[in-house]
């Protein structure tokens, strides 16, 4: 930086915001710069001194060449490309010590890649005959819904970048673009460009715009390569590593779309659970009857019968309070809200009735082994944390799923 | 414009790393807030690891966030020469060749591995910038640079100037492969199965006491014998003198509190020139050391019978005579911690060598206090723990290494060994002109020296101000 003059570079960026560092050097070189920065310089070298993990295979043992487990980057990139390394590496940078790698982590980057790909070519696609200018219709929930969305995805990318939670800021990105963007607005947008009103189309259309807009300076420095090569197909003049990193804006934040999404995915993801259960054909479309409190209920049924239809194959839908089911009629819940589905006619009642009972028994058996696991002192001490957070994850899955099953048992007799 | 149907990264990536060059110049005279990471600097010893990638693409993460955000964001990218790591991979592609160093000459070696890092730097400022990391290229600078140096040279001056470096005879460990002396942390401890050998020691008048070793080899040094003064069993033998074996050179008996009366027999025998304890024990009691080993490990003519023999060839050799004379009483398996050499693996000696030392003490207080006051901050925090306790325990550090790759030492020996420490050759004669009021000839130590600082801090080429934000 040019001492020993006291040169514009040294004035300006002397001492550095940060040191990122591997913890094998830090008395190499780390103790050494801040003894003679404070020394010849008056300063230390550097505000914070970031120290990232090390590198250990899937086993959590140290790679290198002579174990044969080392994930080489030149190999990586003309396997995976080097967003796809820059992702899953960001994407495991926790405070820890050790950062575990494995192949199945960079194909897992790989296919985001792929959905943001895929992504952005669907809303460009979608807004090619986008007019600035056409009127356009209130916005929906879905509109409001992802707004806010990505509002606080914006918020907490921020706030976990400034504070070295590369992995925490990666993940919500991810999130964001794979589970809230991709799975939900983008499924729900085809309602209203496939739709004959052409003012909720362009009102559509902007927002599918503005988001991919936002989305990928937000993406940027995690997978450079990838979002500048779109960026470009979309005309941008500058390079997109000089546009703006989205701020968030609290108007933006909408607690009641958030609320009302929310309602519908949790509605759907029951009614797509109880369809699987009940080995229901995916083309069959289902009466649904939604019993309990009125205001909820009439929600779903007067706001999303559209969204119930395309997501959920929901043929009709409605509110009657006093709804009593009859034989063949599976069952869900959602918060309050009961949720019935008449299948007569649809499956073999019986038949998959046993079938429950039998799934049952096979399901009772490895929920208990998982929780004889989970008892164990030993293996709670002993493995490695993420293993027993997953086998955690795991018990309470099947758990939820046994509730559904002995459901489907009760509501049949 | 619509995209391809199919995301193929290596060819986006490909064509677009190329062009990203010249986009992240920065400007100090910029009115945006200034963010500002100087990278690690990567070894030029070969490619790129996974290691690298990880913290290059933190680094780019921050860089790239704060670029868009607003600030003027400036990351300084480098490579390491490496001293010792470098010079071990190039003394390996000769060996490959059928040569060595010293068949080449300091010179002749020294382009050698220019030509090495010719290839290496270059590949390795090619695999950051296709990793897509968004350093300032025209900020590039390498830890031999002209500018560097010149910084380099002025550390080790004022420094000396200011009595916090200085030159002497201290226990340093010894890489008898390098042939070079190391700092504590270049030395990696290993636990090693070995063997505890006891050896008895006769006593001048009858009698003897038994010493218990895990380096026989050394006792070719040994100056005294040391027990604990309340140790019951021996106190008595305290001022009598034992006889080295093999050697018959008289060794005095001591008392030492630093002696573990648990650990073997309880008796010490004490190589002032090979072991730190006993240097420290030795200088207390008047006891000269005694260096028994060449530079490349062998013995030296201090060995008697065993000169010139290596050390496992003399350690074996010497075991055998002492068996032969009835004075090895038995030998144990002993697991204990071998310290070696972090580069090449060899086993490292402790040894007392005049090499050149940093004070550690005035330079560590206050970067200790940069710490507790929060000056610098560790992330995560439990770092600041272990950075602190380090400091507080930390030796006089030894800089100088007898290597041919690195910085020199820019310090000249009159004649008589009186020393000159200066920024160059010309300030070094006008001092000793001086000194002498002659004119004398002046030899240049030819060791480098390691640093930590100005590292990539040092001077930059002169440059204008230019923006590089492409409008």
């Amino acid at each position: 930086m040019g001492w020993p003059e006291r040169t514009a570079d040294l004035n300006r960026f002397y001492p550095t915001s940060v040191l990122v560092t591997g913890f094998d050097i830090l008395f190499f070189w780390v103790a050494r710069m801040v003894m003679m920065g404070l020394h010849f310089v008056g300063e230390a070298p550097f505000r914070q001194v970031f120290v990232n993990p090390l590198i250990v295979d899937e086993d959590g043992r140290k790679m290198s060449k002579s174990k044969a487990n080392v994930i080489d980057p030149l190999e990586v990139k003309e396997t995976h490309g080097m967003d796809a390394l820059r992702f899953t590496l960001a994407r495991s940078a926790t405070k820890g010590q050790a950062l575990r790698l494995s192949i199945g982590e960079l194909d897992e980057a790989r296919n985001f890649l792929n959905k943001v790909w895929n992504m952005a070519r669907f809303v460009l696609t979608s807004t090619h005959d986008l007019d600035p200018d056409a009127p356009a219709a209130t916005p929906a929930w879905e509109d409001r819904w992802i707004r806010s969305r990505l509002d606080r995805t914006v918020r907490r990318v921020r706030e976990e970048l400034e504070r070295y939670n590369f992995h925490l800021a990666a993940d919500a990105v991810y999130r964001f673009t794979w589970h809230e963007f991709c799975d939900w607005y983008l499924e729900l947008a085809k309602l209203r460009l496939y739709g004959d009103e052409p003012e909720a189309k362009a009102t559509c259309q902007r927002v599918l715009r503005e988001t991919l807009e936002e989305l990928l300076p937000l993406l940027h420095p995690f997978i450079p390569f990838i979002t500048e090569e779109i960026w470009r197909h979309m005309g941008g003049d500058e390079v997109l590593a000089y546009q703006r990193f989205p701020t968030p804006s609290a108007d933006r934040i909408d607690e009641q779309a958030e609320a009302r999404l929310g309602l519908l995915q949790a509605a759907i993801g029951e009614i797509r659970a109880l369809r699987t259960d009940l080995r229901v054909p995916a083309a069959a479309e289902l009466e649904l009857i939604i019993a309990g409190p009125e205001g909820q209920a009439r929600q779903l049924v007067d706001e999303f019968s559209a969204a119930l239809g395309r997501l959920a194959k929901i043929a009709k839908a409605r509110y009657q309070a006093d709804y009593v089911p009859g034989g063949a009629t599976a069952k869900g819940v959602v918060g309050e809200l009961s949720l019935y589905l008449p299948v007569e006619g649809v499956v073999d009642w019986k038949e998959e009735l046993e079938r429950i009972r039998r799934e049952l028994s096979k399901l009772d058996k490895e929920l208990d082994s998982l929780e004889s696991r989970l008892a164990n002192e030993h293996f709670r001490n002993r493995a490695p944390e993420d293993v027993v957070a997953k086998t955690e994850a795991q018990a309470e899955d099947l758990r939820s799923q046994r509730r559904r099953l002995v459901r489907h048992l009760e509501s049949s007799t | 414009m619509d995209l391809p149907t199919r995301y193929d990264p290596t060819d986006v990536e490909e064509r677009l790393w190329h062009t990203w060059d010249e986009l992240w110049r920065c400007d100090p005279e910029s009115a945006r807030p200034a963010f500002s990471i100087v990278i690690p600097p990567p070894n030029i010893t070969g490619r790129l690891h996974h290691g690298h990638a990880l913290n290059n693409t933190l680094q780019d993460i921050l860089i790239r966030y704060k670029r868009m955000d607003g600030s003027e964001a400036c990351w300084f990218p480098g490579t390491d020469h490496a001293g010792i790591a470098t010079q071990n991979v190039v003394e390996r592609e000769l060996v490959k060749e059928g040569t060595d160093r010293r068949a080449l000459g300091r010179q002749g070696f020294e382009q050698r591995v220019w030509e090495w890092k010719e290839r290496y730097g270059t590949e390795i400022v090619q695999q950051l910038k296709r990793l897509g990391c968004s350093c300032d290229w025209s900020r590039m600078r390498f830890t031999l640079d002209e500018g560097l140096s010149q910084a380099v040279r002025t550390a080790f001056v004022t420094l000396y100037r200011e009595g916090l470096i200085y030159r002497g005879d201290y226990m340093i460990n010894w890489c008898p492969r390098c042939e070079t002396a190391l700092s504590d942390i270049e030395v990696e401890h290993e636990e090693v199965d070995g063997k505890l050998y006891h050896i008895r020691y006769p006593l001048e008048g009858g009698g003897h006491v038994v010493v218990a070793t895990t380096r026989p080899e050394t006792m070719l040094g040994d100056t005294g014998v040391a027990v604990h003064p309340d140790d019951a069993r021996y106190q008595s033998y305290i001022g009598k003198t034992a006889i080295l074996p093999v050697l018959g050179r008289r060794l005095p008996i001591v008392g030492a509190d630093e002696v573990d009366p648990e650990f073997g027999t309880g008796v010490l025998k004490i190589t002032p020139a090979h072991d730190p304890l006993d240097a420290e024990i030795g200088r207390r009691h008047g006891l000269p050391a005694v260096n028994v080993l060449n530079k490349d490990g062998t013995i030296n003519a201090q060995g008697g019978p065993f000169a010139d023999m290596d050390r496992e060839t003399a350690r074996r050799a010497l075991v055998a005579r002492l068996e032969e004379e009835g004075l090895l009483e038995n030998v144990e398996p002993y697991r204990h911690g071998v310290g070696h050499c972090q580069r090449c693996g060899v086993a490292v000696e402790p040894l007392v060598s005049t090499q050149w030392f940093v004070h550690m003490k005035p330079l560590a207080e206050p970067a200790m206090q940069a710490v507790r006051e929060g000056q610098v901050e560790f992330i995560p925090p439990r770092w600041s723990k272990v950075y602190l306790d380090w400091l507080e325990g930390i030796r006089d550090w030894c800089i100088s290494r007898q290597l041919w790759w690195g910085h020199r030492i820019p310090a000249w020996y009159g004649p008589d060994g009186e020393v000159f420490v200066a920024m160059d050759d010309q300030e070094a004669h006008a001092q000793a002109l001086e000194y002498y009021g002659r004119q004398v000839e002046l030899r240049q130590d030819e060791d480098v020296w390691t640093h930590g600082f100005p590292h990539l801090y040092g001077r930059f080429p002169s440059w204008a101000g230019r923006s590089g934000r492409r409008t």
